[in-house]
């Protein structure tokens, strides 16, 4: 038992900003990508005894998480949130700054992707390598490079036509 | 005009957000505890009832046959609610299904409201026939050792109940649940159809 927590915490830190930035470049809403990264590592927890013996354990964790927040609507429409909807980030007053701006008109322009390509883009903007989104995404290498490239260019052009408003 | 490369940079440079790993391992453990005593007392619940039936099969002397079949028919019942209820439970908590490929995700999904439609249409009459036929022959024996009217209201009280489960409860549940799972498949199509593209 002890040492599942210590995994867990292990894969926890390793993981847990990434996981949260897909929710978040998902949902684009802060309160719910906590409630989403935190169900995303309550079934890791649950899963963990199967992780042990994977590779590359932040492939399971990120397809987890993207079924998590594929499945959104379901857990939205349950409204089963009840422990899951206290934050378990640190809410505090959000800095001004132009950098803070940036960030959040970023978010803002991923929120308006479609569903699959917010999830692929936070993990590339997050520098995930492609054989690893291929595999949590479930599509070829190939199809991939073209998505990406379209989405790169799909999310610059929303970017600069937001920041010009 | 910005290049992706500076709007890779702009993700980077964001304040990673503090996290607290204990407070959701806390949580984690609450929430396992949680859903493990949802099925407990389901499950109790269940045994409960095929205990009582069992308990008046033996203490009381029925002398009809139909009476015995009657607590046989109930008793299945009782076991098929109970292992539905368990099959289902599994199913939405099977957080390996979790681990698939997205569109073997969805997949799973949409075979679970497959089975849900079975279930609350097919598998619920074959259960609300059951359960009619069972009351109708334990009331036999009623009828032949109390009044008439006892019988009838009896009998009239409880095929009234399943009635109004049948028509009334069961079908606003259906729909409920109906539309709930057709705006979940929706969503998950547009998705799948994203992922293919």
């Amino acid at each position: 038992m002890v040492n599942k927590e210590k995994l867990f915490q292990e894969i926890f830190q390793a993981n847990s900003k990434k996981i949260y930035h897909l929710c978040y470049g998902y949902t684009g809403d802060s309160d719910t990508a906590n409630d989403l990264m935190q169900e995303t590592f309550l079934k890791v927890w649950q899963n963990l005894d199967k992780f042990r013996n994977q590779a590359m354990i932040s492939t399971w964790i990120y397809r987890i998480a993207v079924n998590t927040c594929l499945s959104h609507l379901r857990v939205e429409k349950r409204q089963a949130k009840d422990e899951l909807t206290e934050n378990i980030i640190e809410s505090k007053a959000e800095e001004f700054s132009e950098k803070n701006e940036q960030i959040a008109l970023l978010y803002r322009c991923i929120s308006k992707l479609e569903e699959n390509e917010r999830i692929i883009i936070t993990l590339v903007l997050d520098e995930v390598p492609y054989p690893e989104i291929a595999e949590i995404s479930g599509i070829s290498e190939g199809n991939l490079r073209v998505k990406i490239h379209r989405i790169k260019h799909k999310l610059t052009e929303l970017y600069n036509r937001y920041e010009r408003i | 005009m910005k290049e992706f490369d500076v709007l890779q940079n702009i993700w980077q440079d964001q304040q990673d957000p503090k996290l607290d790993q204990d407070e959701i391992l806390k949580r984690v453990k609450r929430s396992r505890n949680r859903l493990a005593n949802k099925l407990l007392i389901e499950v109790l619940f269940m045994s409960f009832a095929i205990a009582v039936l069992s308990y008046a099969w033996y203490m009381i002397p029925f002398r009809m046959w139909t009476t015995h079949l009657s607590l046989l028919i109930f008793m299945a019942c009782c076991l098929f609610v109970l292992f539905a209820q368990l099959s289902d439970y599994r199913r939405i908590h099977a957080e390996e299904d979790f681990l698939q490929k997205p569109e073997l995700y969805i997949q799973h999904l949409k075979n679970f409201k497959q089975e849900r439609h079975k279930l609350n249409t097919q598998k619920y009459l074959v259960y609300t026939l059951l359960l009619g036929l069972g009351l109708i022959l334990f009331f036999v024996e009623i009828f032949f050792v109390s009044s008439i009217w006892l019988t009838i209201i009896g009998l009239s009280l409880s095929v009234g109940w399943i009635l109004i489960c049948y028509f009334w409860l069961m079908r606003l549940y259906i729909r409920k649940e109906e539309h709930y799972l057709n705006e979940m498949i929706e969503q998950l199509e547009r998705l799948s159809k994203q992922f293919s593209e």
